[in-house]
């Protein structure tokens, strides 16, 4: 196999310049499609009616016209949706990060009868959308014993219907986590655990000492998942949840969606109010993913 | 080893037992995934061969539901608009992703920056990203029309007009899409020894031969599982058809998933929306079947 | 470097899960017993801006001050999902005490057992005035002999025409028959490069929703004097000799005459069709009257309603939307008197008046907001036809879609189209 630091310099910077060029062509106009639907977004939540509906296209308004998100504020109850969202998605990221990491681990190191059976079991579901289980799930929710009056064989209430707890409920685990983790797990060097062992440490220990901290990054990466999931999800929801007081913020912004003249300027301002807070933590959890998994090739 | 056989030691044996360890982290995940992923598959299957009202128990009609599935005009078509959904939205979506990721895997300047540009319609929200798409797509106000007609093309009803429909959908699932394939690129392409694209490039291989020779054979699995996902996230697409076209105009959104909704909330036909759910997931299971077998296939030759 | 996650960082990670879960657990309650005595819940559909500022500014206030100690929460909806979003609340459990349903929902309510009867309420309540809706509406929500529902709204859809380009083209009086018609939609049609510049009949928005092909051809049937099922529901009556007459006509009035594009003309913003001039005559309902004296006032002394055309019989169709008690409510008394409150006479004209709907009620003829043209309307009430009383229309609706665009689009002979709904419709039927 060739050394690449057995030729250095055989590279000029005139040959990796159009490359280069082209490379910020593409990606700049890429980004430019990417984001123009935002901005657009954005300069219809601070226009005047007038300019929306103007006879050729303004990109900025002539002035800041904040009326139209306080107008979607009171118009959808936000900050209970967003109470309400936050609550589920937190919900659905610590419980997804902790039962993904707790299989992967099993996956990934652990030996015992019917191990691959039980993880291609659980693969193959991987395969299976969640909205084709949407039927028996809702019954399963609907039927939930001892809650929302119903007995030990789910009669006679309402079940977790209409409940935050059902809106978390097929969120608490994911198979793409325990995947994600096995991978992760699979690809961490195996001495340090052996070390650990013939140290005496024990497998709980193993896992708990010396996987964890090191699975920031995986852990970084499942939370984000996990959180868009919770976040974005709608069909759920919208089967679920029947009381205004426990709308999530996706279902709170379809409250906007009329039948006749949609209302474009508090509509874009309640989306932006819906989609800023997501925006902040993505950054925000991005970096994990930065100094984590997906950059660290790079670093040669 | 073996030494002492003191009760203690048996008992942290059997505590530290494989077995034991697993069934400790193993029982909630697994348990939880029974009841959300496993069992509804077998009810919902049990489910597709009754009539189910819900407020009756479930009455077996054998093969009844399959019949109406594959013979009523309404749902054939649904199965025909996802698959097209998929055709056209699956290979232009994926190769995007591709280039997008590949681009970006170099140490440019801006490279942070412009991931996450890429990566924002991913974190909108579908509801959003409707609200938005269709403020864009509105015929008389609407961006896109305002473009076109910058060249000279008159405006589209894009959301209602039958012809266009479908492929306002698949826009705006590519744009939804293109991040969250990028990010699983970009994780596959760090797999790929530098040196190999390294040596290739010294070699005299250009950028373009290099990413088409080394980098796509090298990314096979990881160009599977993208297409894969996005393949079941489009059976999936639901928040996108609710928002903007609910199913029409004459039935042209109208996906399968769309369909099991119908069926079940909107006609209260649990049995026949099962059955629906059934073939969608039989079509989620041969797909990805098939792409394994023809990556398998190109693999070996 | 990476920094290492540190026990610490996870336990609280594992401690906010837990923490978080409790929380969660809290929203575990029983929702069932929420109508509490005098907390009522109110589902809306008929969703417009100025409906919803009559509710929640005058007709809710009211109700509160007549029954104090009461509350109201009223969940808004539009028509596209409201079929959806109500079955799921009834397979959930969880349901308004009160809630609108459209034109076809009282058949199914009562054959799922989801409306409450009100013939006891209505028998035993003195002042209950049920002889001031008019017959057919009263028909229209009785199903065996059970009262399920109280109309709020009967939508006639009539002609309305621009009378300046009838007159501008020739012809001084709306017509009367499908030759009159004919004849004032080829002078009154303008044909430029680009397609239509001002069709002399507006068939219907090019907005692919499938019942604005549906209900404007649901007229025409009713003129040539085809119905959509059989008397005794169990077959569809499509394929009549009447049914394929009219949808030849108007396949003739697209293709053959070419005096109506399909998919029509778009309305421009909040200005329909008519009213912006791009068509001469349309088949609407009241409501058109607001939209003009809101949007297009010039347009007000020149866009008339007629009395429904005369085909082979003269006939048009109406919608009869009703409020509903759930079966779920917990007090079907209290939430009687809160429908009856609802559509008491003065509260029935406040709604009414505030989206110009036409009343359901004969006393209310006479309202003040009643306009001259919208007297007119009224008038035809003689001549409409509501919907067969069978309990799955909804779904007998859909095969009817593509089959109608086939025609429409000149793709399928009328004849041909018709049959293979007929077909689909029977295959529903027969299922049931």
């Amino acid at each position: 196999m060739k050394q690449q630091s057995s030729h250095p310099g055989t590279f000029s910077h005139w040959e990796a310049r159009i490359p280069l060029l082209l490379t910020y062509v593409i990606l700049i106009a890429g980004a430019f499609v990417m984001i123009m639907p935002f901005a657009w977004m954005v300069s219809t939540s601070i226009k005047p009616d007038r300019e929306i509906f103007g006879d050729s296209i303004q990109w900025l308004p002539s002035e800041l016209d904040m009326q139209n998100y306080t107008d979607a504020f009171e118009q959808t109850n936000m900050p209970r949706l967003f109470a309400n969202t936050v609550l589920v998605t937190a919900v659905a990221v610590a419980s997804q990060v902790l039962l993904g990491s707790m299989a992967g681990y099993v996956f990934a190191r652990l030996h015992f009868r019917g191990k691959m059976l039980l993880f291609f079991a659980l693969l193959t579901t991987m395969m299976v959308p969640f909205e084709v289980l949407i039927i028996p799930v809702f019954l399963l929710i609907r039927f939930f014993p001892l809650a929302g009056g119903n007995d030990l064989f789910g009669q006679g209430g309402t079940g977790l219907i209409n409940t935050l707890g059902g809106v978390m409920f097929p969120n608490f685990v994911s198979v793409f986590g325990v995947f994600l983790f096995r991978q992760f797990y699979l690809g961490f060097p195996k001495e340090i655990e052996e070390a650990a062992i013939v140290d005496g440490c024990s497998r709980v220990g193993v896992y708990w000492r010396i996987l964890i901290p090191n699975s920031k990054p995986v852990m970084g990466t499942m939370a984000l998942f996990a959180f868009l999931w919770s976040w974005n999800d709608f069909l759920w929801p919208l089967v679920v949840v029947k009381e205004d007081s426990l709308k999530t913020i996706q279902l709170g912004l379809s409250v906007f969606d009329q039948e006749q003249g949609t209302a474009w300027a508090e509509l874009m301002a309640a989306s932006v109010m819906a989609v800023v807070p997501v925006i902040l933590l993505y950054i925000f959890l991005q970096r994990f993913l930065v100094s984590g998994g997906l950059t660290s090739g790079l670093k040669g | 080893m073996g030494a002492s056989f003191s009760r203690r030691d048996s008992l942290y044996r059997l505590v530290n037992s494989q077995a034991f360890v697993a069934l400790l982290f193993l029982a909630a995940p697994v348990l939880l995934l029974a009841a959300l992923k496993i069992y509804p598959v077998f009810y919902n299957l049990y489910l597709s061969f009754t009539r189910y009202e819900l407020f009756e128990p479930p009455r077996f009609v054998g093969m009844k539901n399959y019949n109406y599935v594959f013979n009523n005009s309404v749902t054939r078509q649904s199965i025909i608009n996802t698959l097209l959904f998929t055709i056209e939205a699956v290979p232009i979506g994926t190769a995007l992703a591709l280039v997008i990721a590949k681009l970006l895997d170099q140490s440019i300047r801006g490279r942070v920056f412009l991931r996450t540009l890429y990566y924002l319609p991913v974190v909108s929200s579908v509801v959003v990203s409707a609200m938005i798409w269709r403020w864009i797509y509105s015929p008389q106000h609407g961006l896109l029309n305002y473009f076109l007609g910058a060249v000279g093309i008159p405006p589209q009803n894009w959301l209602n007009d039958p012809n266009l429909a479908l492929i306002s959908l698949v826009i705006v699932t590519i744009w939804g899409s293109i991040g969250s394939n990028m990010v699983i690129f970009l994780a596959g392409l760090q797999d790929i020894p530098r040196d190999v694209i390294e040596a290739a490039r010294v070699d005299g291989a250009n950028p373009l031969q290099n990413f088409l020779l080394i980098t796509v054979p090298l990314m096979r699995p990881v160009i599977l599982f993208v297409v894969v996902t996005f393949t079941i996230g489009i059976f999936r697409n639901f928040g996108l058809i609710f928002m903007l076209t609910q199913g029409g105009p004459f039935n042209r959104t109208n996906t399968m998933v769309w369909e099991v909704y119908q069926n079940v909330f909107g006609y209260l036909r649990l049995g026949r929306g099962a059955a629906i759910s059934v073939v969608m997931l039989v079509i989620v299971l041969i797909l990805t079947l098939i792409s394994f077998r023809v990556l398998r296939e190109r693999q070996g030759a | 470097m990476n920094k290492q996650l540190s026990r610490r960082d996870f336990l609280r990670i594992a401690a906010t899960t837990a923490a978080a879960s409790s929380i969660g657990a809290l929203g575990v309650q029983p929702i069932a017993a929420q109508a509490d005595a005098g907390a009522f819940s109110l589902a809306m559909v008929d969703w417009s801006d100025p409906v919803q500022t009559a509710f929640e500014e005058t007709i809710i206030p009211r109700f509160l001050e007549e029954n104090p100690g009461t509350s109201v929460s009223i969940n808004w909806t539009n028509w596209g999902r409201y079929n959806e979003e109500m079955t799921t609340a009834f397979a959930s459990g969880v349901t308004p005490d009160v809630f609108q349903g459209g034109a076809v929902w009282a058949p199914q309510m009562a054959r799922r057992n989801w409306a409450v009867p009100l013939n006891d309420f209505i028998n035993a309540d003195a002042e209950w005035d049920w002889a001031d809706f008019p017959a057919g509406l009263q028909a229209d929500v009785t199903i065996r002999g059970d009262i399920v529902a109280v109309p709020y709204r009967q939508d006639l859809r009539t002609l309305w025409y621009n009378k300046e380009m009838l007159a501008e083209a020739g012809i001084d009086a709306a017509p009367t028959t499908w030759d009159e018609f004919l004849a004032a939609a080829q002078a009154t049609t303008v044909r430029g490069d680009m397609g239509y510049e001002v069709e002399g009949y507006h068939y219907s928005d090019a907005s692919g929703n499938w019942q604005k092909d549906w209900q404007p051809f649901l007229m025409w049937l009713h003129m040539a004097d085809g119905q959509f099922l059989s008397d005794d529901l169990t077959t569809c009556a499509l394929n009549s000799e009447q049914a394929v007459a009219a949808l030849e006509w108007l396949v003739a009035l697209v293709h053959e005459h070419e005096v109506t594009s399909y998919p029509g003309l778009e309305p421009q913003g909040d200005l329909n069709v008519l009213a912006g001039r791009n068509a001469a005559m349309q088949l609407s309902s009241a409501d058109m009257e607001r939209v003009i004296n809101l949007y297009a006032p010039d347009e007000a002394e020149t866009i008339y309603p007629t009395l429904p055309l005369t085909g082979a019989v003269q006939a048009t169709h109406s919608w009869v939307n009703k409020f509903f008690v759930s079966s779920q409510t917990s007090d079907a008394a209290a939430s009687w008197g809160f429908l009856r409150f609802l559509t008491r006479q003065d509260m029935l004209e406040i709604y009414s008046a505030s989206n110009n709907n036409t009343p359901p009620r004969l006393s209310l003829l006479e309202a003040d907001y009643m306009s001259e043209k919208h007297k007119i309307v009224l008038e035809s009430a003689v001549y409409a036809r509501t919907f067969p009383q069978h309990h799955n229309l909804i779904a007998l609706f859909r095969p009817i879609a593509a089959e109608l665009e086939q025609a429409l689009s000149g793709m399928k002979a009328p004849a041909d189209a018709l049959a293979d709904a007929t077909a689909a419709i029977d295959e529903i039927l027969a299922d049931d």
